[in-house]
Parts: structure tokens; C-alpha cells; sequence
């Protein structure tokens, strides 16, 4: 980048600062006059076309109004019935209506003939035809649509309508002409007529508007493109609107006139005068274009004061431009001369030369500047000198303090110290005395002169180490007083404290030529005395607690070691016993399955003695079956009949479930099947009769019977009955091959041996496969009462719980002794669940009730029982469940409660029981 | 300094962008809004509430009902609701919800909030009838319940997130009809106790959405987030803007500063027409305006002397005179516009369809037939009318003088009595009058509403008195009442409701006079005007060109 000095980047800047703005702004200004005036152009030339449409309208607007006031005229009543119409009112009518412009007012009878007509405006309009009659009669055309339309609604009606005629001067014009009608009632709504008012949107019309709207109208009739015709209110129109090479722009007109909704817009030039066109297409009821508006607005003035604007703006950009660069310049040299000498001072100053002084005297801030610098270059050879000494003695002391710093051990702390502090105040001989608890001052190390000499130094009988250490700094030969002349050289005894306390106390001593000490080595020793005391003391403690630690990690691997030991052992047991314990639950288990099985065993035996017995009459029906069967094909001679009972044995299997009526309902229906028995000549019919009854048959037979009068029916009776029996005894059967497959069910599921994770399971089930287990065991006198909360399924080990059940339920039978009431009960406590087995039995004696649950502890005879019983039930309800088993008991009612939460977790598997 | 210069320049800058940027604004707002203009202020914008077309229209831009119906076919078809299900006997209805559909502020439209805008209305009705002085209870009558649902609906109950069940006392044909009526469209649920909450907020699922709300001027914003994509509408703002005066209000409308002016004076219509600037749409829609006889008072009890009032009155004439084209002469009591589930009542060249015709000859020797004047009465008989002019007739008063005077022609004398509208009411539901102009535009487009709503049998007794005529027809009656209950099928609907009308041609309780259009005055840039059925205009599906 080129290097520019500060007058010139200053010049650049203020340039910049001023002719930037000013730049912008006036290029802003410009633009935005351009476009505001483009925007009110545009603005105001479609105000004016929307002000001139609403003009236009409210002609026409005018126009229905008038036809709306003349159709209640009673003149024109008079008129449509053919009556002529007096000069005078025709007059009036004219006069009243003379705002319309130029047109004419017809009236037409109620068949739509014309009656009559006023004209209305002077020679410049329709009256100024040539061919009157004939003109009125293409006109009357426009007018007989009209009329048709008031038939059609009775309401006034309205178009705009482009109509030519030729005039006076054989000139054919074009006019857009605006027709409304009305039509005409008497009294008694009675319709007479039409009045049709035609008035012309001509040169007058368009004046009229132009001087309201203060802009210039131009109406065409009909396309523009393709006629010369128009009226308008230019004084002098000549060729403005020439088809083609029109000033309007005939791309913009036809691009009006073809488009039903929009505006559009253009400029033009005429007769010295700038315009902005808008232009809008008027249409009729229909929809069809009939003519085109144009508002032509005079912008002469509005573009001169835009270029008036325009200019101003940048002349006074220039000028501000120009004012810039002159003032650009002053400013820059004024503020740079001064400027420059300083930068000149400064750089010598920089080079070394502090003795330089500038001499600059502006009077103003520079001016300061200068003598400000002068000050400076003055305290800055000042403090200089100063510096330079207490770098030296900085230096020293962190030689000496660096010294020390990197030492850990309380001998090399005070051998290095000491060391450093000899070299650095270069001494003949140093010495450091150490306080100790026990033994006081001891020199502990000491470098060059020997010991004695300083040993023997005393003052006022007290040994010069105990002086200096009470003394407040530091003693020197002079405070020693007559031992001084003893020394060789200076001497100088420097006490260090470690808070507040001395600790130690460094004598130095000088070889007798050199100089006495200066400020600079006291202020070192002073600074090292302070700094040493910390270093000594915290030598000391690490030393100490290095020692403890070191004792400490032989106690730590000493106890780690017998602990590991220790632990070594336990883990045998633990798995010795987990062995021991898995053992003993599955012979527990197997111990009261072989004391279950002979009574599971009878269990099955009396189904299977059912199913034997069904099997047999099965086998004899069917024989008997058959036999009937061959008989009655043999000799009935209408199949019907067997099809008939079929059917009705069919419907009788199907819909019937085996329920027996009550007996004393019987009776009844007993006496009547036995007279219908009898009435069919059958034998034993009583006996027969109570069977059916009994059985549920008799209205199946009944039904057969009276179906058919003239039958073997003994023969069809024992049929009947055949098959019933096969129905029954296969329902035997299935019921028996049920409760067996029922008990190898339960003792699957008892002898499942282990369970690795809790499901969830209806506890009620459980309960129940251990009530048919011990089905055998609980008859006879025992009644179970079973009262089953509304439990919700809960995840437990469901087939160790149901060792629980058997457990609790076979020691209760076992209690009750064979006849009482056992209850189980079973409630939702939220959480968890609950279980209650209550008997009425014997109970447990109060002094054995705390025992129960320890292992092989019994009430039952040697060989009866294991005594593992209570055990195992309370581990597996609380080790494997995380429940809670309770007992309570007095003679005649004792209640195991067991309490299980819903949501077993499979951890407590390993771990001990959480307590409930 | 450099910092200063800095500054200044851009200080400068800004304001050369701010100029030009709320230019940009300004022109962007005008080519995005939409402003509608009409003489009264909207009174509430509570759909079930809204009374009015000016509340109304604002209502249905805002909320949604259940179903819609089609504006081609005009069937009714889903919206809210994706699908229902009817039980056999057409009692029990369960509507299944869109499930995308989200209310302004973002919470989903579910069961239960259609559940609440249908229990608020409904409770609110009970409690009332149980307490009528109890404050809490909303001011607003809930008119619409009252007239189509209470006594109709026996529950409204949630039986999924986005399932509803309602259960009717009786089958009622036209129901699906009726939820599309805004008074029963889906508000999110709010607190009851405070109504002003619905008055002043946005709490619909409609194309727009409540910008602001000040005395005559409201302003909507498309809903960008409306659940059927495709009806988004095409601009952003809607405005509707109170004009009191109807000069003003053409002005405006001519300036092009509005795009509607509804409620113009109908002698502005030609020149409206012949406006370059603007446009006048009218469409056909389901009022009627008639003239009830009070079969149960003086002379027209006697069906001959009905008659020849009915052959007396050029309707013709006095149709085209009031309405200026305007209108559709009306041939019975339900426009031929009107659709039973989406089939026409009438057919090519139905007789049915053809009303008595103006015969003075013949209603003067039905008179004779009839005795009247033999009794030795010798009194006018009354035509009341409300004097103000109304959408559906804008020249009350002349029409009631038409009338009378085709009636002085044959020997009626009559006496023209317009009077206030509250007043009219006590008299019409006392049954003072001898003749009343009355006129009806029902809002669920179903003939139910004519011929049962203002002709049953039971509707002389009941509290609405909306049977002016006094009109009892057992037989009329029995097939009205099963019409409204023929909820399987359309065919047996119409062919009842013609045997109905047939019976109500013959015993002409009414002169039926006039369907009067819905007439829309507009800027030419708007495009894309559709109607709905029970005539409102669709905004949503307007444009513009520039």
C-alpha cells in the first residue's frame, strides 16, 4: 500500500466526509423527485380519470333520474294516450332539463309507438341533424329496445349506446349517447307508456366535465382505431386523434380499448403543451365496449418545476463540493506543519538521545503536546538511573531466594541459602545458628572462618547469637561495641523469623579489607531473612510428614494383606452354604411331593373309575342303538319319521345344557309324560316317565310323540333314549379325562424345580393348583371358604410360592385334624398383596410361636414331617419375594398372613431380603 | 472523526432505504386486502350468537361446521367432521374429526371442543328455561338453538379424541343439513362465564382470522395455516368496514377504496351497471316474501274467498315494479333454487310449479262463491307490514299499496298499516291481522323450513308463532311432519313435500309474491364471487386482478 502522510489521508478523509453525502444525498434528492413526480403523475392522472369516470357516471346518473322524474309527469300521460303536447310544457320540460346537454325526450304509447318528442339543447347537438326524421328513426330503434326492457321489468332502464348521423354541414359524426327509459302508470299502476330521454356525450358534454375536472376529455364513439370521430373539449382537436400516427400513441388506445378492466396510461404533446393520457373503456349493459374515455392532464407545469427542482439540487452539490476541497486543504496543511516536527523529536529521542528537547510552541494542543513529550524525555532519564540500581539488587535477591527455592531437605535449604548469600555479598564467612526446642542455639552450618571465633563473641556476657536474636532487625559491629576491634572485617548478624518468631540467626562476616556493607546488601538480607524463615520451617514440615507417611503405607499393606485373607475364606463358606441351601429347598419340596402322591394318586383313580364305567355303557348303548336302528328300517315304512327324531335328538345336543330341573317342579311334568307313556301303550311308563323328567328329555319326547300318532313308539322311545344315554356318557367322560388332566397339571407345575425370573401370574391360580395337591387331603369334614379380593396380577416366582400354599394349607389340614373350616382370604393393599390362611384348628402354643420358622423345628411325630416346612415358606416369602410373613394364634382360630409386593425385583435372588 | 463520518453515512443510508421501503408497504397492502362495506355494525362475533347477515357473514369467515355443501353439485359434503355414520332409525350420528385441523392459536380441533360449542348452547338453553333471571347465564338468546335444535338433540357426547356422537329425540331429515349453519360451527372451548372473550378473539379453525376488532371496522387475516390447503385464500387482508350512509358508501365503492358495498339504494343498480369501474352481481337464492291470510279471521277462513285473492293480485306486475329485476316471481311457498339433499323439488315444466294465475273475472266470481260480503261486514280489512325495507324487500310500502289497490279493483277494501317490527310481531303472533307481508330466508336451505317452519299445524301454538297464516291441515300436516322425518331417502321426502304443496296450492293460505336476489355490488378487480346456498358469499374463494 502506498504511504501517505496525515495531511493528505486528512484531505482525503474530509473529502470524502463532505462529497460523499453530498453526492448521495443530491443523487437521492434527484431520484426521488424523478419518482414522486413519476407517482403523482401516475397518482394524479388516475385520480383524474376516476373523477372524470364518476363525472361520466353521474351524468348518466342524471340522465336516469330525469327519465325517473318525467315518467310522473302527468303531461306525458296525457301525451302517451295520444294527446299532443302544448308548446309551453314542452318548454318547461326543456328548460327543467336543459343541465342534460344536448338530446331529446321520446314518449311511446303502451304499444311502443311513438307519441311524441321533445328536443332538448341547442343547434350544436342531435336537434342540428339533417335528415331529421330519418336520424330520430335509427335513434327510435335504440328507444324501442329500451321499451321492451321497461316491459320486461317495469323499471327503469339504461345504456350507453355509439350512434352516427350525418349533420347540417353533411358532416357524418359519431356520438356516444347515454339512453335511459322509464315507463309510465297512471293512477291505478295502470302501465300507458314509456318516456326514453337520449342525451349525447358530445363536445358539450365533454366541456361541461372538463371544467369541473379542470382536465381535457376525449370520447370516442365506438373503436377508436378505426374511426376519426371523437368529442372532446380541446378548443382546437384538428388531428389529435388520427388513427394511427396519433400524438395519443395508437398502441395505447387500442390497448384500452381491448381491455375490459384496465387503465391505462401514456404522454403526449399538443399545441405546445404536455399531457399524461389515461384512458378507461366504457361499456353497455352487456358488457361490450361502446366508446373510450380519455383525461388528458395538463403536466407542462409539473414537469418544469421538476427540472427547476432537479437543477438546484445539483448546483448546490457542486457548490458544497467545491466549499469541501478548499477547506479540505487549510485544514490539512495548518494541522500538519507542527505535527511533523514532533514526529522529527520523537524519532531522535527513540534512537537514545534523551538529553533532546523539542521545541515546537503552536499555543495549542500540539503546542502541549511538545512540552508534555519535553516532561516526559525528563522523567524518563530520571528514572532510569534509579532503575538500574534496583535491578541489580533484584537480582540478588532472587539468585539467592531461587536458590533456596528449588531445595526440599532443611540441611540443603540452609547450605544453599547460606551459599548463595555468601556469594552474592561476597563474605569472608557465613555462619547459620537453628533454634532447638531442647538444646537452644546450635550452628548448623557455616562456610569459610572457623567456629570459634564467633563463638566467642559476646556482649554483655550473653552470647552475640542470643543479642541478635531479641534484637528488632539486624546487629552490625558498631552494636557490639567493645568486641567490634575482635572482628576482622564487617560484620553483620541478621535474625530469621518465621511468624514473629525467631528461628535462626545468620552471622556474616567480610574479609578486613573490604568495604562496609551498603544499603543495597542490608535491604538483600533483610528481603533473604524473610523469605528463608518460610523456607526453613516449610523444610522442616515436609520432612516430618515424609516420615509419617512412609510408616503409614506399611500399616495400610500389612492390614490389606490379612484382610484378603480373611475374605479368601469367607467365600468358601458363602459357597458352601448357597450349595447346601439350594439342596435343602429341592428336598423339601420333593420330601412333601412323596407325601402328596398317594392322595394324588387316589385323586386320579376316581375319574379314571368314571371314565371306565362310561366307556362300558357307552359300549352297551351302542348295541342296543344299532339293534333299533335295524328294526326300525326294517318295518317303518315312512323314513320321515326317523329323520323327524333324529332332528330333534340333533337339536336336543345342541341347544341343551345339562341342568337339571328342580325336583319339586318334577312332579307335575312326571304325571303328565306318564299319561302320554300310557296313552302310547308303553310299558313301565312311570318309571320311564321319571327318567325323561329327570334326565331333561321328556319335552324332546314329547314333542316326537305327538308329532306321530300311529308309531311303534316303545321302539322309538328306546332309540331315543339309546342315544341320549351315548350323549351322556361321553360328556361323563370328557368331564373325567378334565379333572385328570387338571391334577397333572398342578403337580407339573408343584414340581417345577426352579425359576430364574418372576412372572407375573394370578395369584389365585396359584392358590388353586395347591388346593387340588391336596385335594385328597382337604375332604371329608374340612370346608374351604375362599374370599378372593380383587387382586391385580403380580410378578412372583409363582411356583415356589405355590410350595408356600401347600405348605401353609397341608399344615392347617394338618391342625384342624380333619374337620373345621379353613379360610383363605386374599387382599389389595395398593403395593402390595396379602394373604390370609386361617383354620380353626388347635393353634400353636404361645410359647412355641416365635420358633415356628427356624429350620426343623416341628410339632408333627418323627418321620411325619422334616420341620423344614415354616423355614422354607418364610425364605421363600421373604428372601426370594422381599414379603413379610406373619402368624398369630389362639386355640380354634390361627391365621398365617402373607404379605407380597406386586413387582418382585429378580435381584433379590442374590441379595438379602429388603426389609418390609 | 471517522467514526462520526461513519455514522452520518449511515444515517443517510437508512434513510434512503425507509423512504422507499414503506412505499413498498403501502402499494403491497392495497393489492392484498379486501374491504367490504355495509350500513350496519356487526353485533357480535359469537357465532352462536350472531344475528344478522353483517355478524353473520364476519362468523363464517372466522368458524366452520361439521359439513358443508357443495357449491356445484350442493351436496352436502364433509369438512370438520371426515365421515359420520347414522344409526338405522336416524337417531344416533357419529362424526368422525379430521384429525389435522388446528384452531387459530394452534390447539387441535377435537371431540370435545365440537362436544362444548354444541353443550354450551345447549346447557346455557336449559339453565335458562330452569332460571330465567339467573345473571351468569349469557344475555345472547342462542335463537338459532332455540329454533332448530332445542327439543331436537337429546345428547352430545365424546366417545373417542376425535369421534362425536349425537343423539335426536326423532329422526330430522334435514340435521346434516343444519350443522353447516354457523351458529352451530366449532369454537375452541373457552371459559363460559366470559362471553366477551369469543366477542373480541380468534377462536375458530376457519380461512381467517380476527386481525382486530373496533366499533365498524373489522379486520381478517388469512389463516396461512388453514387445514385444506388448496383454500387458502389468494389475498391477506379482509376488511369489513360500517358506512352508515348509502351515498357514502356508492362513493366509496366508486373511488375504488372498497371492493363491496352491500345495502345500496336498488334506483343506484342501472347506473351501477353502466359503471366502468364496477360490477353488479345478483344470484338466485331461497327466501320468500308472500302475503299470509289469517285463515282463522273474518272472510279468509273460507278457502273460495282465498282463492280469489290469490287470481286478485298481479304478482307479476308488482314483482317487477318493487324488485326492478331484482327478483324471481315466486310460484309456491319454497323457491325452485331450493334442493331436498341435493335433488330438485320441481321438475321440467311442473304443474306443480305453476301458481294461480292474475284473473280479476275469476276472483270476482270466486267471491260470490264464497259469500263475501254477505254477512253485511262492512269493514277494510288490514295488511300490516313492517314499514322498514329489509334485504329480501326494499320497498315495503309500495308493494303493500300494489296490492291493496289489485284488491280494491275486485271489491276487498283494504287498509295498509305499517308498523314497527316488534310491534308487528305481537300483532302477527296475537293473530290481529287480516293480511301480513311477510318474508323468510331460512338458514339451512331445507324446504322444512317453509313448510313446516311457517305452515304446520303445531307452529300456531308454539312460542316462535311462526305460522302467520293460521294455517291447520291435518293431512298437510301428516306429510309435512313425515317429510321431516323421512330421513332414508330423498325421493320419498320430495314426493311428500309435493303432495304437501299441491294441498297448500288448493287451500292458499298464502299469496307466495317474490324470491328476491342476492344483489353484489362490486369492484370490477374482484373475480371469483360464489354464493353458498343459504346465500353467503364465499370470500375465501375471491381474487383479484390488477
Amino acid at each position: 500500500m502506498m504511504r501517505l502522510k496525515i495531511r493528505h489521508k486528512l484531505a482525503i478523509w474530509m473529502l470524502l466526509v463532505g462529497v460523499i453525502p453530498a453526492f448521495v444525498a443530491s443523487r437521492r434528492g434527484v431520484t426521488i423527485i424523478a419518482d414522486r413526480f413519476t407517482d403523482t403523475l401516475q397518482d394524479e392522472s388516475e385520480r383524474n380519470l376516476r373523477v372524470g369516470i364518476s363525472l361520466t357516471v353521474d351524468h348518466i346518473n342524471a340522465v336516469k333520474d330525469a327519465a325517473d322524474s318525467l315518467s310522473k309527469k302527468k303531461e306525458l300521460f296525457e301525451l302517451a294516450t295520444r294527446k299532443s303536447l302544448s308548446r309551453q310544457v314542452q318548454d318547461l320540460i326543456r328548460v327543467e332539463h336543459s343541465n342534460l346537454g344536448n338530446g331529446v325526450i321520446h314518449v311511446v304509447d303502451v304499444q311502443g309507438k311513438l307519441a311524441g318528442s321533445v328536443a332538448l339543447g341547442d343547434q350544436s347537438g342531435l336537434v342540428a341533424v339533417k335528415d331529421q326524421e330519418r336520424s330520430y328513426e335509427s335513434l327510435l330503434n335504440h328507444a324501442r329496445s329500451q321499451w321492451s326492457n321497461i316491459l320486461r321489468n317495469y323499471a327503469i332502464t339504461l345504456n350507453l349506446y355509439s350512434w352516427e348521423g350525418q349533420f347540417t354541414d353533411n358532416s357524418v359524426q359519431r356520438f356516444l349517447f347515454v339512453q335511459a327509459g322509464a315507463p309510465l302508470f297512471d293512477e291505478n299502476f295502470n302501465l300507458l307508456g314509456g318516456v326514453i330521454v337520449t342525451i349525447a356525450l358530445d363536445d358539450l358534454f365533454c366541456k361541461n366535465v372538463s371544467t369541473l375536472l379542470g382536465s381535457q376529455i376525449i370520447l370516442f364513439p365506438g373503436n377508436p382505431g378505426k374511426t376519426q370521430v371523437f368529442s372532446t373539449s380541446f378548443e382546437t382537436p384538428g388531428d389529435l386523434t388520427r388513427p394511427v400516427n396519433s400524438p395519443l400513441g395508437g398502441g395505447e388506445v387500442r390497448a384500452a380499448w381491448e381491455n375490459p378492466h384496465g387503465r391505462h396510461f401514456s404522454s403526449f404533446t399538443w399545441n405546445g403543451m404536455e399531457y399524461a393520457a389515461s384512458m378507461q373503456r366504457l361499456g353497455d349493459l352487456e358488457g361490450r365496449a361502446v366508446g373510450l374515455l380519455v383525461v388528458a392532464l395538463d403536466i407542462t407545469k409539473m414537469q418544469k418545476g421538476k427540472s427547476d427542482a432537479v437543477f438546484t439540487l445539483m448546483l448546490s452539490a457542486l457548490l458544497a463540493l467545491a466549499v469541501v476541497i478548499v477547506l479540505a486543504t487549510w485544514f490539512s496543511r495548518n494541522l500538519a506543519n507542527p505535527l511533523g516536527r514532533l514526529v522529527r523529536g520523537a524519532r531522535e529521542v527513540a534512537s537514545g538521545k534523551l538529553d533532546q528537547r523539542l521545541d515546537v510552541d503552536s499555543g495549542d494542543e500540539i503546542g502541549d503536546l511538545a512540552k508534555a513529550f519535553n516532561d516526559m524525555i525528563r522523567n524518563l532519564q530520571e528514572s532510569n538511573d534509579r532503575q538500574n540500581e534496583q535491578m541489580s539488587e533484584i537480582q540478588t535477591l532472587n539468585e539467592i531466594i531461587n536458590s533456596m527455592s528449588v531445595q526440599v531437605g532443611v540441611s540443603s535449604v540452609i547450605s544453599e541459602g547460606l551459599e548463595a548469600i555468601s556469594v552474592a555479598l561476597q563474605t569472608s564467612s557465613a555462619q547459620l545458628w537453628l533454634l532447638h526446642e531442647e538444646n537452644g542455639w546450635k550452628k548448623v552450618h557455616h562456610i569459610g572462618a572457623s567456629e570459634e571465633e564467633l563463638a566467642q563473641l559476646k556482649k554483655d556476657d550473653r552470647p552475640v547469637v542470643e543479642v541478635a536474636a531479641e534484637s528488632e532487625t539486624m546487629l552490625e559491629q558498631d552494636d557490639l561495641g567493645a568486641w567490634s576491634d575482635k572482628l576482622a572485617g564487617p560484620f553483620l548478624a541478621v535474625p530469621i523469623r518465621y511468624q514473629g518468631r525467631v528461628i535462626a540467626v545468620v552471622f556474616l562476616l567480610r574479609s578486613p579489607k573490604a568495604p562496609a556493607w551498603t544499603d543495597t546488601h542490608r535491604n538483600v538480607v533483610r528481603a533473604v531473612s524473610e523469605q528463608m524463615g518460610m523456607y526453613i520451617v516449610n523444610a522442616q514440615l515436609f520432612e516430618k510428614i515424609s516420615r509419617f507417611n512412609e510408616q503409614l503405607e506399611y500399616m495400610v499393606h500389612r492390614r490389606t494383606m490379612e484382610l484378603q485373607d480373611t475374605n479368601r475364606k469367607l467365600e468358601s463358606t458363602v459357597d458352601e452354604l448357597q450349595n447346601t441351601q439350594a439342596q435343602v429347598l429341592i428336598s423339601e419340596r420333593l420330601a412333601g411331593l412323596g407325601s402328596l402322591l398317594a392322595g394324588v394318586a387316589h385323586e386320579i383313580n376316581s375319574p379314571i373309575g368314571a371314565i371306565d364305567a362310561a366307556v362300558d355303557n357307552l359300549m352297551k348303548s351302542l348295541q342296543t342303538t344299532l339293534d333299533s336302528l335295524v328294526y326300525i328300517v326294517d318295518t317303518e315304512k315312512d323314513p320321515r319319521v326317523l329323520t323327524y327324531l333324529l332332528t330333534l335328538v340333533q337339536h336336543y345336543l345342541e341347544s341343551v345344557t345339562v341342568a337339571f330341573p328342580a325336583r319339586e317342579t318334577n312332579r307335575e311334568r312326571i304325571r303328565d309324560m306318564t299319561n302320554l307313556l300310557t296313552g302310547r301303550n308303553i310299558e313301565n311308563a312311570r318309571s320311564l316317565a321319571r327318567k325323561l323328567v329327570e334326565n331333561g328329555t321328556d319335552v324332546t319326547v314329547e314333542n316326537f310323540l305327538n308329532q306321530y300318532e300311529n308309531i311303534d313308539a316303545a321302539t322309538y322311545l328306546q332309540l331315543m333314549s339309546e342315544l341320549f344315554t351315548i350323549h351322556r356318557s361321553a360328556q361323563a367322560t370328557s368331564t373325567a379325562i378334565h379333572a385328570v388332566k387338571r391334577i397333572v397339571m398342578a403337580l407339573r407345575s408343584y414340581s417345577h424345580v426352579k425359576q430364574d425370573v418372576p412372572e407375573p401370574v394370578n395369584i389365585h391360580d396359584v392358590i388353586e393348583t395347591s388346593l387340588i395337591i391336596l385335594a385328597n387331603r382337604l375332604k371329608h369334614n374340612i370346608t374351604i371358604e375362599k374370599k378372593y379380593g380383587d387382586l391385580p396380577p403380580i410378578t412372583v416366582y409363582g411356583d415356589e410360592l405355590s410350595q408356600v400354599w401347600t405348605n401353609l394349607l397341608s399344615n392347617a389340614a394338618h391342625a384342624i385334624d380333619g374337620k373345621g373350616t379353613i379360610t383363605i382370604e386374599t387382599l389389595n393393599l395398593g403395593g402390595r398383596v396379602a394373604v390370609k390362611i386361617r383354620d380353626t384348628g388347635r393353634g400353636i402354643p404361645p410359647e412355641l410361636l416365635g420358633r415356628i420358622f427356624d429350620p426343623f423345628f416341628t410339632t408333627k411325630k418323627t418321620g411325619e414331617g422334616t420341620g423344614l416346612g415354616l423355614g422354607i415358606v418364610s425364605r421363600i416369602v421373604r428372601e426370594r419375594h422381599g414379603g413379610q410373613i406373619e402368624v398369630t394364634s389362639s386355640p380354634g382360630d390361627t391365621c398365617f398372613t402373607v404379605y407380597l409386593p406386586v413387582m418382585v425385583s429378580p435381584r433379590s435372588n442374590d441379595g438379602p431380603a429388603p426389609q418390609v | 472523526m471517522r467514526n462520526t463520518s461513519i455514522r452520518l453515512m449511515s444515517i443517510l443510508a437508512i434513510l434512503a432505504l425507509s423512504c422507499s421501503r414503506e412505499k413498498a408497504a403501502e402499494a403491497l397492502s392495497h393489492h392484498e386486502t379486501i374491504t367490504v362495506a355495509w350500513s350496519k355494525d356487526v353485533n357480535t362475533l359469537d357465532p352462536a350468537c350472531a344475528v344478522g347477515m353483517e355478524s353473520a357473514e364476519v362468523v363464517a369467515q372466522m368458524y366452520e361446521g361439521l359439513v358443508t355443501t357443495d357449491p356445484i353439485t350442493r351436496q352436502i359434503r364433509p369438512h370438520l367432521a371426515q365421515s359420520w355414520e347414522r344409526s338405522a332409525d336416524g337417531l344416533v350420528w357419529d362424526f368422525t374429526l379430521r384429525p389435522d385441523v388446528r384452531f387459530h392459536d394452534g390447539t387441535p380441533l377435537d371431540a370435545d371442543a365440537v362436544a362444548f360449542s354444541f353443550r354450551r348452547q345447549m346447557d346455557a338453553v336449559v339453565a335458562h328455561r330452569a332460571r330465567p333471571d339467573d345473571p351468569r347465564i349469557p344475555l345472547c338468546g342462542y335463537d338459532y338453538w332455540k329454533a332448530y335444535y332445542d327439543g331436537l338433540i337429546l345428547s352430545v357426547k365424546v366417545i373417542h379424541p376425535l369421534k362425536i356422537r349425537i343423539v335426536l329425540k326423532y329422526p330430522y331429515a334435514p340435521f346434516l343439513n343444519s350443522l353447516e349453519m354457523f351458529a352451530v360451527s366449532i369454537v375452541r372451548p373457552f371459559d363460559v362465564e366470559d362471553m366477551d372473550k369469543l366477542n373480541n378473539r380468534s377462536l375458530g379453525s376457519g380461512p381467517f382470522r380476527l386481525v382486530s376488532r373496533m366499533p365498524d371496522r373489522i379486520v381478517l387475516e388469512r389463516n396461512p395455516h388453514y387445514w385444506d390447503n388448496s383454500k387458502v385464500p389468494s389475498f391477506r387482508y379482509l376488511v369489513f368496514q360500517t358506512i352508515r350512509e348509502n351515498r357514502q358508501r356508492l362513493l366509496a365503492l366508486e373511488g375504488q377504496r372498497i371492493d363491496f358495498a352491500f345495502h345500496l339504494n336498488p334506483a343506484r343498480y342501472p347506473t351501477i351497471q353502466l359503471h366502468p369501474l364496477l360490477q353488479l352481481r345478483s344470484e338466485a337464492s331461497n327466501n320468500t316474501v308472500y302475503l299470509a291470510l289469517n285463515t282463522r279471521r273474518g272472510p279468509f277462513a273460507v278457502r273460495q274467498i282465498r282463492l280469489a285473492v290469490n287470481h286478485a293480485i298481479n304478482r307479476d306486475k308488482i314483482v317487477k315494479m318493487v324488485y326492478q329485476g331484482m327478483a324471481d316471481l315466486a310460484q309456491g311457498p319454497v323457491s325452485g333454487n331450493m334442493l331436498v339433499q341435493g335433488q330438485p323439488i320441481f321438475r321440467e315444466n311442473d304443474p306443480l310449479a305453476r301458481w294461480h294465475d292474475y284473473d280479476p273475472e275469476k276472483a270476482r266470481a270466486l267471491l260470490r262463491e264464497g259469500g263475501f260480503g254477505l254477512d253485511g261486514e262492512q269493514r277494510q280489512y288490514t295488511l300490516y307490514l313492517i314499514q322498514s325495507p329489509r334485504n329480501y324487500l326494499p320497498e315495503p310500502l309500495l308493494m303493500a299499496n300494489l296490492i291493496r289497490h289489485n284488491l280494491e279493483q275486485v271489491g276487498i277494501p283494504v287498509v295498509v298499516k305499517p308498523t314497527e317490527y316488534m310491534e308487528y310481531k305481537r300483532i302477527l303472533k296475537q293473530g290481529q291481522h287480516d293480511m301480513a307481508i311477510h318474508g323468510w330466508a331460512g338458514e339451512i336451505s331445507d324446504p322444512d323450513e317453509y313448510l313446516y317452519g311457517l305452515l304446520h299445524g303445531s307452529n300456531v301454538l308454539r312460542a316462535t308463532g311462526t305460522n302467520h297464516a293460521f294455517f291447520t291441515n291435518d293431512r298437510f300436516d301428516d306429510l309435512v311432519k313425515r317429510a321431516r322425518q323421512a330421513h332414508e331417502s330423498a325421493e320419498e321426502r320430495i314426493n311428500l313435500y309435493r303432495q304437501a304443496m299441491e294441498i297448500f296450492r288448493d287451500e292458499a293460505p298464502w299469496v307466495p309474491l317474490a324470491h328476491a336476489r342476492m344483489v353484489m355490488p362490486a369492484s370490477r378487480r374482484i373475480t371469483g364471487i360464489e354464493v353458498t346456498p343459504a346465500t353467503f358469499l364465499v370470500y375465501r374463494s375471491l381474487r383479484m386482478v390488477e
